[in-house]
């Protein structure tokens, strides 16, 4: 089944195409990956399909849904997780209170019902610290529970943008560079985990990723953007043979006016 | 069988009990003392006579006030400068219900705190999408727009002479003397206190920190930024005016002039300064503020000796709290706190020496000046 599906995506800023006529498809429990160089609107993908930009024409299709007019939030709630290439966390919020913020979608206590602490509050409040059990416990973060962004490394940091992106319990699972930043021992361990995670949680994975033998390893499909465009789409070793997206690599013919990302 | 699965999954340690949300921690022998503490401070002014039980009251109406910053400001990120609008509104709904109509005083609170929410809906609609020193504009605005329509007419606010507010009776509580009164508004306080915490430990007080501290990511996890906004605005505005009518009754006579220009008389600024002293983050921290300030206030009062010097002692003392105590003076408490329970003697007594030194500096102000 098809999970998320985006069509014709148009998004220009300026005079620089940063998006052109972007279609993709992913099914529901697949890893894919999304290749491409510097500047070629991977990011600005991402940007669409969680809803910060607004595209210029196109339709985005969540579960069969149409999302393209809705709010970030609303898509949040609809199932869409994304991390940041620059980690978002809330600074003032230890690593569990993180985790606790994302979980919007499943909690439904009233601020009447908590200000009286209700049962009603009360079941939330111990359902969402189950959770955070769970999500600490798979990705093996439990000793950082109480602590504060500000007091680990930036590779843990990723991992707990991970950790809090998941308890928000995505359907889908946009990752953008999961491995910048993070130790190579780190990096090599994020393919089977990223695995285990579609395995148990069974959500479904798009990521943007630099680290090549990383992405190829993890996906079992792969676009290629370049300038906007999806130039190739097919298993990781047929993209990679692909005569535009290595030429996209090395042999850069336009590549100075493009100011896009 | 069961040897295998030990062999294959090693027996964890034990996990260290979750504490249940909305339960106290299991007490020891540190947090009942404070607690003792605690006790007697809050109820001494009731030994000490009329006037410390006023001030006392004074206290508790004002640390009422201050929790409306909390979950706006301190917890939301969002500056409103127009709380004492909403006193207003609590104070005059309370002289018209409570003195015109006989109503009982939890009843005139009700009302006020229903009749705020389409005022706080009003200013709230047109303002959360403003965000920093423009919220903040937007609200002064809106609060001097108030001053000149509704607390400019004079079926609402008995014009230049102003209004009389009753104190309640109930049954064989006699609330018309201020002891009894300041048992009322430090209950009260206290449950409000109670239930902002439950506020801030729950979905609802997740989604409004979270606003604070990066919007993006907050929408990105599932928080409408707008709704969250407004709904810590119409809490705020709710807890606000039930500090309205319970400042009514503290003061009996009522007028208009606070209300009118909130330009002028920045009774809003002084709030927050007082709330950001006490911990702006936490929800003991406007008591903690007004306490403090209420009750250095009543000590310099009186020492002449120390007259031409009390802005300047004040002033660095505030600056203290803004470079050093980034939490105020709850986050210090909290701070402290954990430190005794490391390390129970030797941070115990040390804290014990501040406080009495601090106790000691007041006492002797307040003889030098008897």
């Amino acid at each position: 089944m098809t999970l998320l599906r985006t069509e014709g995506l148009k998004l220009r800023f300026g005079g620089v195409v940063a998006l052109d006529d972007v279609s993709i498809s992913i099914d529901e429990g697949e890893i894919v990956g999304l290749l491409g160089p510097n500047g070629a609107g991977k990011t600005t993908l991402f940007n669409v399909i969680s809803g910060l930009l607004k595209p210029e024409s196109g339709r985005i299709e969540l579960g069969g849904r149409n999302i393209t007019r809705a709010l970030p939030y609303e898509r949040a709630l609809a199932g869409l997780g994304r991390t940041f290439q620059h980690i978002k966390l809330f600074g003032s919020h230890t690593v569990e209170e993180n985790l606790l913020a994302a979980q919007h979608r499943h909690l439904s206590s009233s601020t009447l019902a908590a200000m009286l602490r209700l049962p009603s509050w009360r079941r939330d409040e111990v359902e969402a610290r189950r959770r955070v059990d769970a999500v600490l416990e798979l990705i093996n973060l439990e000793r950082y529970r109480h602590h504060r962004p500000a007091e680990l490394s930036y590779g843990t940091l990723r991992f707990v943008e991970l950790a809090a992106v998941l308890s928000l319990q995505p359907r889908l699972l946009l990752l953008d560079e999961p491995a910048s930043g993070i130790a190579q021992r780190e990096a090599e361990a994020l393919g089977p985990l990223l695995r285990e995670i579609r395995d148990v949680l069974g959500c479904t994975i798009f990521l943007i990723e630099h680290d090549m033998p990383l992405l190829l390893s993890v996906s079992e499909r792969v676009y290629a953007l370049d300038f906007g465009q999806v130039i190739a789409e097919g298993e990781p070793d047929e993209v990679t043979a692909d005569d535009r997206v290595l030429s996209s690599y090395l042999g850069r013919t336009r590549r100075d006016d493009v100011a896009a990302r | 069988m069961n040897t295998k699965v030990m062999a294959v999954k090693p027996a964890k340690p034990a996990k260290p009990e979750l504490p249940i949300p909305g339960r106290l921690p299991p007490a020891n022998g540190t947090t009942i003392l404070a607690a003792i503490t605690l006790g007697l401070i809050a109820i001494g002014p009731l030994f000490l006579g009329d006037f410390a039980s006023f001030v006392g009251a004074r206290i508790a109406v004002t640390a009422i006030v201050g929790l409306s910053i909390v979950v706006v400001t301190g917890y939301t990120g969002q500056l409103s400068l127009m709380p004492y609008t909403f006193v207003g509104l609590g104070v005059f709904v309370a002289a018209h219900a409570i003195t015109s109509w006989d109503w009982p005083f939890w009843f005139a609170a009700m009302l006020a705190a229903a009749l705020s929410v389409p005022l706080s809906l009003l200013v709230g609609l047109v303002s959360v999408r403003l965000r920093g020193f423009y919220f903040a504009i937007a609200t002064l605005t809106f609060a001097s727009a108030m001053g000149a329509t509704l607390f400019s007419w004079d079926f609402f606010t008995g014009g230049q002479k102003g209004l009389q507010v009753d104190r309640p009776v109930l049954g064989p509580i006699d609330l018309t003397s201020d002891r009894a009164f300041y048992l009322l508004t430090l209950v009260t306080v206290l449950a409000l206190v109670w239930m902002v915490m439950g506020l801030r430990e729950s979905r609802i007080g997740r989604a409004m920190t979270s606003v604070r501290e990066n919007e993006i990511a907050a929408a990105t996890m599932g928080v409408n930024v707008m709704k969250t906004k407004l709904v810590a605005f119409v809490v705020s505005g709710m807890i606000a005016t039930v500090g309205g009518v319970f400042q009514g009754m503290l003061l009996q006579q009522v007028t208009r002039t606070p209300y009118q220009t909130p330009f002028v008389e920045t009774l809003g600024v002084t709030l927050v300064i007082l709330v950001v002293v006490g911990g702006m983050r936490s929800a003991w921290g406007p008591f903690i503020g007004a306490a403090l300030i209420y009750v250095q206030l009543e000590v310099f009062r009186t020492a002449l000796f120390l007259q031409y010097f009390i802005a300047a002692i004040t002033a660095a003392a505030f600056i203290f709290v803004l470079l050093k105590l980034p939490g105020g003076v709850a986050g210090l408490i909290k701070h402290e706190a954990a430190q005794v329970r490391a390390a129970p003697l030797k941070n115990g007594i040390r804290v014990a020496i501040i406080i009495l030194a601090n106790v000691a500096v007041f006492y002797l102000i307040w003889e030098l000046s008897q």
